[in-house]
């Protein structure tokens, strides 16, 4: 027969004052765990975000980056005219060229760092519909004017609407902030294509092309076809699948530490739940003696026992997962495939809570397993004489 | 240290308890290390920057090539001693197909005399210097590479850029001429994962078509780096193409800059971990004490003062520290010394500075966990100090 719930429940919290130290160690695992795997998460979501399934980008065949990529326009024009691109209803494929370039711009807490700069065109705002003023306007064509993504104007100094910002020697005007459903382009600045390239040498050809298609999943069949044509230079990838890629390399690394770190301390902190196990367990040694003598069986000794600690170590679960609430949301910012910063937000998700509960009840669980076992094992008589 | 038998049989005497506290904290002591080295290396490689030394780079970005014509107009500059064209070459071992970034390491083209000048760090034996500057393909190495991938003197590899404009269409080979491996007291935080070798040996493969990434200036005196660098800037204000020259420190912090708030973050990973080591170890030394209540009692009956009793803990408590954190520091030297053989573990290494758990920060743990056992025994051993005898007798 097992012994009832509210026996271990009544444990706990009779001696709350020796179990405390072991819930908040466990506690502060769970935090550092959470915390790190939503620090990746908001990476991996912003360039996510970035991405839809329905459009694909063409690039410099080989290259890893726009930054490193060079389309000439006789290839961007064959793609574009292509009858897998999708129209508007005027006939012209939706497609947006752009430039892509990098500048070294303040943050407001000091160093210089560098910041994507992107020149389009007004499809642009066709392809990627996610993309919305929110502040200002829209950048009049021909003109030095820039729109600023809004992570961007909050991370960086003097980009509100009406500053000037000074590029290649020129200034330009911020005329507007605008949104992009938290995706990376919200980290950049946007301008016209033509002064943005002619302002940065980059006459010539484009460095991307973000294409709408006919039927997106058709994707690779086009890709493999233009592999094959000698005269086309270009790769086309579904866009979400490029901008995840991206994010890949810096994501998995955050992963890793988080694994690490979640590991190394995991490991200490089973060592830490056993230590409280065992001085609960000895503490109560003449009370297991009497249960046992009323006819309690080994198992539910050490099922009692087992459940103690893993009700303890969820105490702490759920302790540090609200100890890392307050990250959620924080501003923090990576290194993206442009070498430039991709700014993020911190998001932690129920895929990272339920991690953090599954590492804390982990813990309490082998941490308890010794003790239960020892606690089970103990001889009636001797323990009812101590 | 007549009391150090009595404290040790203490410590054995409940040995699951010692031996699992000795654990969690040294695996604890583990984490902090290793976090503090990586967190160390990226410093070094700002301490390894001389500032004698400028680097030259596209306005506009690292990744955008300068024209080859630039190197006659800088080398001309008053004040400037030295220049060395270079490249941040972006090869992958192997016919770079699979883009294999497992085995990343950074290789640069250089000119041989001028950059080897400026950088004595990189420094090789003579002999190996000779056969360097007579084979074109020659690389040289830093040790830590050598080790990894098992070349000595004379082994052959390839490698293939990632950058479209680097490709020729097959591997660039390479022939190992020299083995750097500098004095860590003369040239701290020198990198020795990564490899260099000759600019004219790049330049002619690509057909100059790629020009040069950046140049390394070295001037001839430090105190006017700022001054020179302007002037290298403001030569090339009306040109099509504008440089950006910084100081060493300032070009490579750059790019550490771009783990972004990732120092932070590390910093209060530590600052967690240390807390849970306080934790845990407070949790054993109040179970040994209330364990042993009546003992102190008798202590304090047959004479030892409050006072005693209380340091017998605390040396009991700071014995068990030191303990864990001897081991937590000497498990994270075998994983620092080791961390090029483990897959992945190179990504460490590319901020760029090398990885070495230092005398200094091994002592300065070591005292740190002394100090936090000291915390984590004071609540146990002021309530011992204050344990008043009849009621501790009597309780019992």
């Amino acid at each position: 027969m097992a012994l009832p719930f509210t026996y271990n429940v009544r444990n706990l919290i009779v001696r709350w004052r020796v179990t405390v130290l072991a819930v908040g160690a466990i506690a502060l695992v769970t935090a550092v765990l959470v915390v790190l795997m939503a620090m990746a998460n908001g990476f991996r979501t912003a360039l996510r975000a970035t991405g839809s399934t329905e459009n694909a980008v063409l690039t410099q065949r080989g290259s890893n980056s726009e930054l490193t990529s060079a389309i000439s326009f006789d290839n961007a024009r064959a793609v574009m005219v292509d009858d897998r691109v999708r129209r508007d209803e005027v006939g012209s494929p939706i497609a947006s060229p752009e430039v892509i370039v990098v500048a070294l711009l303040p943050r407001k807490d000091g160093p210089l760092v560098n910041v994507s700069v992107r020149g389009v065109t007004s499809s642009a705002f066709q392809v990627r519909q996610g993309v919305r003023i929110t502040a200002g306007r829209s950048f009049t064509p021909g003109l030095n004017e820039l729109i600023v993504g809004v992570r961007a104007a909050d991370r960086y100094a003097g980009l509100e609407v009406g500053s000037t910002v000074r590029l290649q020697r020129r200034d330009w005007l911020v005329v507007g902030i605008f949104e992009a459903n938290g995706g990376g382009f919200e980290s950049e600045l946007w301008g016209d294509f033509n002064v943005l390239a002619a302002a940065f040498q980059r006459r010539g050809g484009y460095q991307s092309v973000t294409l709408r298609l006919q039927s997106p999943e058709n994707v690779l069949a086009f890709n493999e076809q233009l592999s094959k044509d000698p005269r086309m230079r270009v790769q086309l990838v579904q866009e979400r699948k490029y901008y995840d890629d991206q994010s890949s390399q810096v994501s998995l690394q955050l992963l890793g530490l988080a694994a690490f770190v979640a590991v190394v301390m995991g490991i200490g902190a089973v060592f830490g739940a056993m230590n409280t196990m065992y001085g609960i367990v000895a503490a109560r040694t003449r009370e297991i003696g009497t249960l046992r003598a009323l006819g309690f069986s080994r198992w539910s000794i050490l099922l009692a026992f087992v459940i103690e600690s893993t009700l303890l170590a969820l105490v702490g679960g759920v302790l540090g997962c609200l100890l890392a609430v307050p990250a959620n949301g924080m501003s923090s910012a990576a290194g993206g495939a442009n070498f430039a910063e991709v700014s993020f937000a911190f998001r932690i998700t129920s895929p990272a809570v339920i991690t953090g509960l599954v590492l804390a009840v982990s813990i309490g669980f082998f941490g308890g397993l010794l003790p239960a076992w020892r606690a089970s094992m103990v001889p009636v008589a001797a323990a009812l004489r101590t | 240290m007549k009391y150090l038998p009595y404290v040790l049989r203490h410590l054995l005497r409940n040995r699951v308890r010692t031996l699992s506290t000795l654990f969690g904290m040294a695996l604890c002591i583990f984490l902090i290390c290793t976090l503090r080295t990586v967190l160390g290396a990226m410093d070094a490689s700002l301490r390894s920057a001389r500032p004698d030394r400028l680097v030259a780079r596209h306005a506009v970005s690292v990744v955008f090539p300068l024209p080859d014509a630039y190197r006659s107009r800088i080398a001309a500059i008053p004040g400037i001693k030295r220049v060395s064209e270079s490249i941040w070459f972006g090869g992958l071992p192997g016919s770079g197909s699979s883009q294999d970034f497992a085995n990343f390491f950074a290789n640069f083209a250089v000119e041989p005399e001028p950059y080897f000048a400026m950088y004595p760090e990189y420094a090789v034996s003579p002999d190996q210097w000779v056969a360097f500057l007579a084979d074109r393909r020659g690389a040289i190495i830093g040790k830590d590479l050598a080790d990894k991938f098992g070349w000595s003197l004379g082994s052959t590899f390839q490698l293939t850029s990632f950058i479209p404009t680097y490709q020729t269409g097959r591997p660039f080979e390479f022939v190992v001429r020299g083995i750097f491996h500098p004095d860590p007291v003369r040239y701290p935080g020198t990198n020795e994962m990564q490899m260099l070798f000759r600019f004219d040996y790049f330049a002619e493969a690509t057909q100059r078509r790629a020009g040069v990434g950046m140049f390394y200036l070295q001037v001839d005196d430090p105190a006017r780096a700022a001054e020179v660098s302007k002037l290298v800037d403001d030569g090339f204000e009306n040109s099509d193409v504008q440089t950006k020259t910084e100081s060493e420190a300032v070009y490579r912090q750059s790019f550490t800059a771009l783990a972004g708030n990732l120092v932070l973050l590390l910093n209060a990973i530590g600052l967690a971990v240390a807390f849970t080591v306080l934790l845990v170890t407070a949790n054993t030394m109040s179970m040994a004490v209330r364990e042993r209540r009546t003992e102190i009692a008798v202590l304090k009956t047959i004479g030892f003062s409050s006072g005693r009793v209380m340091a017998l803990i605390l040396i009991e408590s700071a014995v068990l520290a030191a303990c864990a954190g001897g081991l937590g520091v000497g498990l994270a030297s075998v994983l620092v010394s080791n961390i090029n053989r483990i897959p992945g573990g190179g990504a460490v290494g590319q901020f760029g500075g090398a990885l070495q758990l230092s005398g200094g920060l091994a002592a300065g743990m070591l005292g740190f966990t002394v100090l936090l056992g000291c915390a984590a025994g004071m609540v146990p051993a002021l309530g011992a100090y204050k344990a008043r005898i009849v009621d501790t007798l009597r309780a019992a």
